[in-house]
């Protein structure tokens, strides 16, 4: 489950407790069994309860605690989180994270995610914030009152005048730098006065508390002059740590360790991952560390690689996750019955009592299985009788194993519709990580965008990365024939930093190629007129421009949070079985067409044409056979060139020529058939630069009298249909 | 000649003499199982106050039915299960105070519905047994009716050709059944059970659990299994692992790793729902 997007919104009427086999940490709505493990949430509610009573406590030893809790896939981790949330309310403030795929977690990526996840609303509901219950509890603590009801106190202090309100909030500051001296004043300040913000003001003031790197208007609004600076964030953690302790303790839950495994097994990920958490345990005083992970990947395969030290201040305390015994499935059955919109008799309807007994009385069943097992039987109807089919073996005797199924390659049709509609879920998440991502006015995350390109890498062929490490001006290099190619994510909302990272990444020229990358919900204005010509010297130098559109950066999201999901064995086929992650792998291969992503194909491609790419004009967009070679529809121009479109199309007329396509149509076909579904506006723009005489009118008319090959969404999105794909070989060249 | 002023309850007495009344008899009850009501008089409980006195045994959980107040008669039934794991139907009346046969069934009846008890069938006797009576779960029952009837077909197919079952087919086809459970006499005490015939392998399997057991507290099912006998022993081990999970003593849990386990480590795991392998055990000690 991706940590990046916002409370989800309530189920709508009429949904079945079904339609999902996968907690969401941050469902406002949810159908729970206390009894189940129990014992683990009392574990974690008791170490809140002594962070926050330690911090209330003067004289008292304020510590970090950590716990460690373990189970197989499907057994209910994630849904402890949400759990946790409703239990406690605004009495704890969750942090919900997972390792990202392709790159290592850094102290500013916690503080970043902390602060984000505060804008999240607490499970109490009725809009408060974790922000708020936060700020209003620590106000309650410092007047002597019960934290517990942070509400009342953020109101009483909105309700206050401007003056008396920075009165209140230096009074706080003070107050809490007598406690705690090693918080950061100005931290403090910021981060008491936050809620009774403007909305323009407090996205940057949030930006600034989040280690992020401040637009120019922003850091006018705040009055400072730079972005929290990399020696600044462990003690911002730590000013965190102690200002949330005594009333809503930070719970940071590191989900789904199993995904610091990389590729190569060699360990480093893991290692730094324990570093990480140690240094949180060690260095850092309030906090509730709580990590989760399948208990095989675990024994076998994180805890062999820590040190002893390590394993005492990451596995200390340990939880493992029950299965529920034959009641509690009865009963958890029960509960998620009780929420079917029509029932027409008493439980165990529809599943009848033969089925809801094999349920409950099959070993290693877990709560996700259950749920399964009672979507398929629902879809089966109440009356239908249980078939053989449904008999469950949990038996002595060998059925059949993941690894035999895998080799059947059985009901292949089904796995692939299973993973599309997950693949489809992964992209909607990503594009709602974007949409916040703009609302705040910043980039996708970098570290997800940089995962995203290394997990992309793997399906092309013949490249290899060799460095992934989004704390880096280049964040990765990846071997592609013979030559290094450096690429850089320019994630900057300031010209002056972005200025610097172009500096570093044309730096890496000199040992190879050089591939600059930035959103298109970033493209520089043209005031940054020095970042401009900087640009354009490193690009004459021989870098390359790729500018992500949104769905470019979604489509990379989504693959590393889908296979974060698959390491995870969060991605099940139609029965309820885990997919591998090589399966998963291979049907990405063969079905996501990621060769032909903008990005992997401008590596790919130039390998293939390296020697052109070196002669030709950097800064001219992609040669209208690169665009077809290389298959890369998306925009592979300097921001500059994408200006110049903007203006006029037949600006771009005599860089982008046609492919060869005698007609509109057939240009059509090669475009759509790169892109598969686009936008009608990024079909045009495709089109016109590949056939600049074309005109808006004439393209809507030849779709229009495709109706074969072309399918509409309403009438401002259009996908290929099948004819189209059969006639295009996997470079996007058209074979017929 | 009439009775004494005391039998008659005439006299009013003291509530702390009626405490006392009632609390002899429900000893007298919980001692013999039923008594009648009669028995009241003869504690010199007064007949004015007979209905409060039941009124109290009632509270104190005995069960008042007719002319009777006996000890409930699903914990009759529920006692005797415990010293001898089954009980004959026919005669389910005999096992009980202060019932007739058909107050007996209706209860067996309740407690097999509150799932404190099964009904089994032994030849073509329908018996009571207890819970933690090894017997077949629905989906065994299941999967050997479907046995039992690919078996009667080939015995019908031999005698009508004349020819015979191979012995090893018979017992392939029965193995998960017989196996499953460890040689029990039906009827046999609890004692009997605990002291006589444990398998030495129910032994085994308890201390290689704890002796592999990981620092998560969990037992990696392959590993066990190689301890106790590998591939020969796997069918034994893992019928006494599907026994102690559905005694509620151990937990079998899926295997969740990414593609750790090997062909030979998944050959020695349990089969588990939704083709899942069942790879790691644990001892449950507390309800979690």
């Amino acid at each position: 489950m991706s940590t990046l997007h916002p409370p989800s919104p309530s189920p709508p009427d009429g949904s079945s407790p079904f339609d999902n086999n996968h907690a969401d940490p941050w469902a406002k709505t949810f159908i729970d069994l206390p009894s189940l493990n129990a014992k683990v949430t009392d574990a974690i509610g008791a170490a809140i309860q002594n962070v926050r009573l330690a911090a209330r406590k003067d004289g008292a030893e304020l510590r970090t605690s950590s716990i460690l809790v373990l189970g197989p896939a499907g057994a209910g981790k994630t849904h402890l989180f949400a759990r946790l949330r409703h239990k406690l309310g605004p009495r704890a403030v969750f942090v919900h994270l997972r390792p990202l795929v392709g790159t290592e977690m850094t102290p500013r990526y916690v503080l970043g995610q902390i602060v984000q996840q505060l804008g999240y609303e607490t499970a109490e509901g009725n809009g408060l914030k974790q922000l708020e219950a936060l700020v209003g509890s620590s106000f309650a603590q410092l007047d002597g009152a019960n934290p517990e009801f942070p509400r009342m106190f953020v109101g009483e202090i909105a309700a206050l005048d401007e003056a008396k309100r920075a009165e209140k909030i230096e009074w706080a500051v003070e107050k809490l730098l007598e406690r705690h001296q090693e918080a950061d004043e100005m931290y403090l300040a910021r981060l008491l006065a936050a809620p009774f913000m403007k909305p323009a003001q407090q996205r940057a003031a949030l930006a600034w508390l989040a280690g992020r790197e401040l637009e120019e208007s922003q850091m006018k609004r705040l009055g400072v002059t730079s972005s929290l600076p990399e020696e600044r964030i462990i003690q911002a953690l730590q000013t965190l740590g102690v200002f949330a302790a005594p009333g809503a303790p930070i719970v940071l839950v590191f989900d789904q360790l199993e995904n610091l495994m990389d590729a190569e097994a060699t360990g480093t990920r893991v290692r730094a991952y324990a570093n990480l958490v140690a240094e949180l345990f060690d260095t850092m005083r309030g906090y509730v560390l709580v990590q989760m992970a399948l208990d095989t990947e675990w024994q076998q395969a994180i805890l062999p690689q820590l040190s002893a030290a390590q394993k005492t201040r990451l596995g200390g305390q340990q939880q493992v996750i029950a299965l529920p015994t034959p009641s509690q499935s009865r009963e958890l059955i029960a509960r998620w019955i009780e929420h079917l919109p029509y029932r027409a008799e008493p439980f165990p309807w529809p599943f009848g009592e033969r089925r809801v007994s094999m349920w409950a009385e099959t070993p290693g069943m877990t709560p996700r299985m259950l749920m399964i097992a009672c979507k398929h039987a629902l879809a089966l109807g109440p009356d239908a009788p249980l078939d053989e089919a449904e008999v469950i073996q949990a038996a002595p005797e060998t059925v059949r194993s993941s690894s035999t199924a895998i080799a059947d390659g059985s009901d292949d049709g089904a796995d692939d519709a299973a993973l599309e509609v997950a693949w489809e879920s992964h992209l909607q998440r990503a594009r709602a990580a974007l949409d916040e991502a703009a609302q705040d006015r910043r980039s996708a995350d970098t570290a997800r965008l940089v995962g995203g390109i290394a997990c992309a890498l793997r399906f092309a062929g013949g490249v290899t990365t060799s460095r992934v490490d989004a704390r880096h001006h280049v964040q990765l290099l990846a071997q592609a024939g013979d030559r290094v190619h450096a690429v850089a994510v320019l994630h900057q909302t300031h010209p002056r930093s972005a200025i610097t990272a172009l500096e570093r990444a044309a730096d890496a020229l000199s040992k190879g190629a050089v591939i600059l990358v930035r959103e298109r919900a970033l493209e520089a204005p043209p005031t940054w007129k020095v970042f401009h010509s900087t640009l354009s010297t490193v690009l004459r130098k021989g870098a390359r421009w790729i500018t992500l559109e949104r769905d470019d950066a979604a489509r990379l999201l989504a693959l590393e949070s889908f296979l974060a999901a698959a390491k995870s064995r969060d991605l099940e086929d139609a029965g309820g079985r885990a997919f591998e992650e090589r399966e998963v792998s291979h049907w990405i291969a063969r079905t996501v067409g990621v060769e032909r992503w903008p990005l992997v194909a401008a590596l790919v491609g130039t390998t293939a044409t390296a020697a052109s790419a070196e002669e030709g004009s950097a800064d001219a967009p992609l040669s209208a056979s690169e665009l077809d070679a290389s298959a890369a529809p998306a925009e592979a121009s300097t921001p500059a060139a994408s200006a110049r479109r903007g203006k006029s199309a037949a600006g771009t007329s005599g860089a982008a020529s046609a492919s060869g396509a005698a007609d509109t149509a057939a240009t059509i076909r090669t475009c759509l058939g790169q892109l598969q579904i686009a936008s009608l506006e990024r079909l045009v723009r495709e089109v016109v630069r590949a056939k600049p005489d074309t005109t808006r009118n004439e393209i809507v008319s030849t779709l229009d009298a495709m109706p074969e090959q072309v399918r509409w969404f309403g009438r401002a999105i259009v996908a290929v249909k099948d004819a189209i794909r059969s006639t295009t070989n996997s470079d996007g060249r058209e074979v017929r | 000649m009439g009775k004494s002023a005391k039998a008659r309850g005439c006299a009013p007495e003291d509530p702390k003499v009626l405490a006392e009344a009632v609390a002899a008899i429900a000893k007298l009850v919980a001692d013999e199982g039923a008594v009648p009501k009669t028995a009241l008089a003869k504690h010199g409980i007064p007949r004015a106050e007979a209905a409060r006195a039941l009124e109290k045994l009632a509270a104190s959980g005995l069960e008042i039915a007719g002319k009777i107040v006996r000890v409930p008669l699903q914990k009759q039934l529920t006692s005797q299960l415990a010293t001898s794991s089954v009980l004959p139907l026919r005669s389910i009346d005999s096992y009980v105070q202060g019932a007739n046969k058909r107050d007996a069934m209706a209860a067996a009846t309740e407690l097999v519905a509150a799932g404190r008890a099964r009904f089994v069938v032994r030849s073509t006797e329908l018996l009571l047994a207890s819970v933690d009576t090894p017997t077949l779960a629905e989906r065994d029952l299941h999967r050997l009716e479907s046995a039992v009837a690919k078996l009667a077909a080939a015995v019908k197919l031999a005698r009508r050709k004349g020819g015979t079952l191979l012995r090893a087919d018979v017992e392939e086809a029965l193995r998960g059944f017989v196996s499953a459970a460890p040689p029990r006499p039906i009827g046999s005490t609890r004692d009997d059970r605990v002291t006589g015939t444990k398998l030495a392998l129910l032994r085994d399997i308890g201390a290689s659990i704890d002796e592999h057991r990981e620092s998560s507290g969990l037992t990696w099912v392959p590993k066990l299994v190689r301890a106790l006998g590998g591939l020969p022993a796997r069918e034994a081990v893992h019928a006494e692992l599907l026994r102690g999970a559905r005694a509620g003593q151990l937990e079998l849990r899926p295997e969740s790793g990414m593609g750790r386990l090997s062909e030979e480590d998944a050959a020695l795991c349990l089969a588990g729902p939704q083709g899942s392998r069942l790879s790691w055990v644990r001892r449950i000690e507390e309800k979690s």
